[in-house]
């Protein structure tokens, strides 16, 4: 089955709703961390099955090791969110969460469940809410690195071939920290979130 | 009075538009993206700017800072979705004299202008 594809105004109107989920994301993640944190615009993109690989590549980041944990989401609109974090230096991020200055591979993994919950449910809840749906979310759990992600991605994240994946990119200034949120949109969830961007975009034509 | 509206979104900037009162929704002018509103700003007389953050091209902050070192910055309400207080702290320190989360209501709008004398 092809993910269908949204009209422009429809994508237009989802990117903005993406824009504003993932700002709260963004605030939400600052506030844990107690630091500035940069965004970059987040992309809708329908991705081939064949491709999934180039969503892990990560740009300046990619010679270093990643670690990934998901978080499926269910309800009206349900999906799969993972997120990525540049796995080098954990300390800088210990530092920032306030865990010891060398932490335990043990408290490492609970610190990125941690932020992965934040930051995840910040996005999801993020795009859901103004499109008047709820949400439930699983609990994070640790993928592990770059072929695990993408074993993942290929064998469990249902039978798709094409999928609308958000992504967007979180950095701290000037701190060793990046990670970044890939959300995976389900293709029955595409029809409802159509139809919801109708609703959506009728009430703002009668505003 | 001319209102200039900033944001890569046109569901943005219309929502924006509908949100503003009548009596400044008469000679409203957009851009989609922070170049296109650095030459709006130059080109033309701009009495009041919404500007969004996260854009593309060139973001809201270098916006801001451009036409600050030009010294053309028009009375800016930033509108964005990153609620950051450093990103508020920022935006102000660069010129704008507002900073208000996305999405605002009408009502919010208008509470906002009445208060910075422009209603």
């Amino acid at each position: 089955m092809t993910a269908p594809l949204l009209a422009e105004d429809k994508r237009d109107a989802l990117q903005e709703i993406v824009n504003i989920g993932m700002g709260a994301a963004g605030a939400a993640l600052a506030q844990v961390l107690g630091a500035f944190v940069e965004l970059s615009v987040p992309r809708i993109d329908l991705v081939d099955r064949r491709r999934a690989a180039t969503l892990f590549n990560t740009g300046s980041w990619s010679d270093n090791e990643i670690e990934v944990v998901r978080q499926p989401f269910f309800g009206g609109i349900s999906g799969e969110s993972l997120m990525l974090f540049d796995g080098a230096e954990p300390e800088h991020l210990a530092d920032l969460v306030g865990y010891a200055a060398t932490p335990s591979k043990e408290e490492q993994q609970e610190m990125l469940l941690d932020l992965a919950n934040v930051v995840i449910g910040s996005c999801v809840n993020g795009i859901v809410e103004p499109l008047a749906e709820v949400v439930s979310f699983a609990p994070p759990s640790r993928l592990g690195g770059r072929p695990d992600a993408h074993a993942f991605v290929l064998e469990d994240v249902g039978h798709w071939q094409q999928a609308l994946v958000i992504n967007v990119e979180f950095k701290l200034e000037q701190r060793q920290f990046r990670c970044r949120v890939l959300v995976f949109l389900s293709e029955t969830s595409l029809v409802r979130i159509d139809h919801a961007i109708v609703r959506f975009l009728d009430a703002l034509a009668a505003s | 009075m001319r209102v200039l509206i900033v944001d890569d979104s046109r569901t943005a900037r219309m929502m924006l538009k509908r949100a503003l009162p009548p009596a400044l929704g008469g000679d409203v002018l957009e851009a989609a993206g922070g170049s296109e509103a650095i030459r709006c700003v130059q080109s033309d007389h701009i009495d009041l700017m919404f500007l969004d953050l996260t854009m593309p091209d060139v973001d809201g902050y270098q916006v801001l800072k451009t036409l600050q070192e030009g010294g053309r910055t028009p009375p800016t309400i930033v509108v964005s979705a990153d609620v950051q207080p450093l990103a508020q702290q920022r935006v102000r320190q660069l010129g704008a004299m507002a900073f208000v989360k996305k999405s605002l209501s009408q009502s919010d709008l208008a509470f906002l202008l009445r208060g910075a004398g422009l209603l």
